[in-house]
């Protein structure tokens, strides 16, 4: 049976610490200068998924071309 | 008008496609998450170019912090992984290293586990590679519970894009008729609702939308649109 999107997944602590750790060192990491896009990259890359086409549904299949 | 060159393109693109090539029978298990996804997101929302949902305006240190130059998936352990890009696990970045590319794979979220991501993804597609990513929904409730738990600046400038973005695509969806999957669009709103109890009611303009949207549809296999409606939609009547 599925779970419920609301019901959260037991959490072992000593894992849930080691994670956290490891999100702490990610988040360090994603601080330090180069690591972010500058604001001129990213409207560089918007312009370039401006032909981004979304098509689907029925198929949850979304179309770039 | 003619795609640029590929070295032209931007890295995150660009990035993608690489790895697309590199690993044509793992790439299209993974599934793209995080700010990444909501990268593409925005694209596409800035593309709609909706009159009631316009993507939202960022400020200029907004977007210095918006998109991080890692990538994270879900799809392989970090095991699977440093075994496939020949690289090992970077303790101190979460990352693996290949060919100049950053990449991550979460074995779990705070909500959202490896199972949930490959059942609720889906398939983007580029005249050269295609890619699978996070539906925006359950993006959205993994950023929700992020954010309870532990609070980041730039995930709440990637829960403002995806608000928009839900809104409109509910809209848009409930407007193509000949498209619209009543049972997807309701399992839809059902995940985003449990994330995100006034989703629904708080935006006067998404209810009166989605009211009239809801409201014209006439076909029989869309009568659990129809049903949700009077549910959840304050003052919604046939």
């Amino acid at each position: 049976m599925l779970r419920p999107g609301h019901i959260r997944l037991p959490k072992d602590e000593a894992a849930e610490a080691k994670r956290a750790e490891g999100y702490a060192r990610k988040q360090a990491w994603k601080e330090l200068p180069g690591n972010r896009y500058t604001p001129d990259e990213l409207r560089a890359m918007s312009g370039e998924f401006a032909d981004c086409k979304l098509v689907k549904r029925r198929t949850k299949v979304m179309f770039i071309d | 008008m003619a795609l640029p060159k590929i070295n032209d393109w931007p890295a995150f693109r660009r990035h993608l496609k690489l790895l697309s090539e590199e690993f044509p029978g793992q790439f299209t298990d993974w599934v793209l998450i995080g700010g990444g996804a909501c990268w593409f997101y925005r694209t596409v929302l800035e593309r709609w170019a909706d009159a009631d949902f316009p993507a939202p305006m960022f400020s200029e240190a907004d977007e210095k912090i918006w998109l991080s130059k890692d990538i994270d998936f879900m799809g392989a352990t970090v095991a699977q992984a440093e075994a496939l890009l020949g690289a090992p696990f970077k303790v101190e970045t979460h990352t693996i290293s290949f060919r100049g590319i950053e990449v991550d794979f979460l074995e779990e979220g705070v909500r959202l586990t490896r199972e949930d991501a490959s059942r609720n993804a889906r398939q983007a597609r580029t005249p050269d590679f295609a890619f699978r990513v996070l539906d925006a929904g359950w993006l959205y409730a993994e950023k929700l519970a992020v954010t309870r738990s532990k609070p980041r600046e730039q995930d709440g400038l990637h829960l403002r894009l995806l608000e928009m973005f839900l809104k409109c695509e509910f809209c848009r969806d409930s407007e193509d008729v000949e498209t619209l999957d009543a049972h997807e669009w309701v399992e839809r709103a059902r995940t985003v609702k449990t994330a995100d109890h006034d989703f629904f009611t708080r935006d006067p303009k998404l209810g009166a939308r989605l009211q009239r949207n809801i409201r014209a549809l006439t076909n029989h296999e869309h009568r659990a649109l129809k049903h949700w409606a009077k549910h959840h939609l304050p003052g919604y009547t046939e």
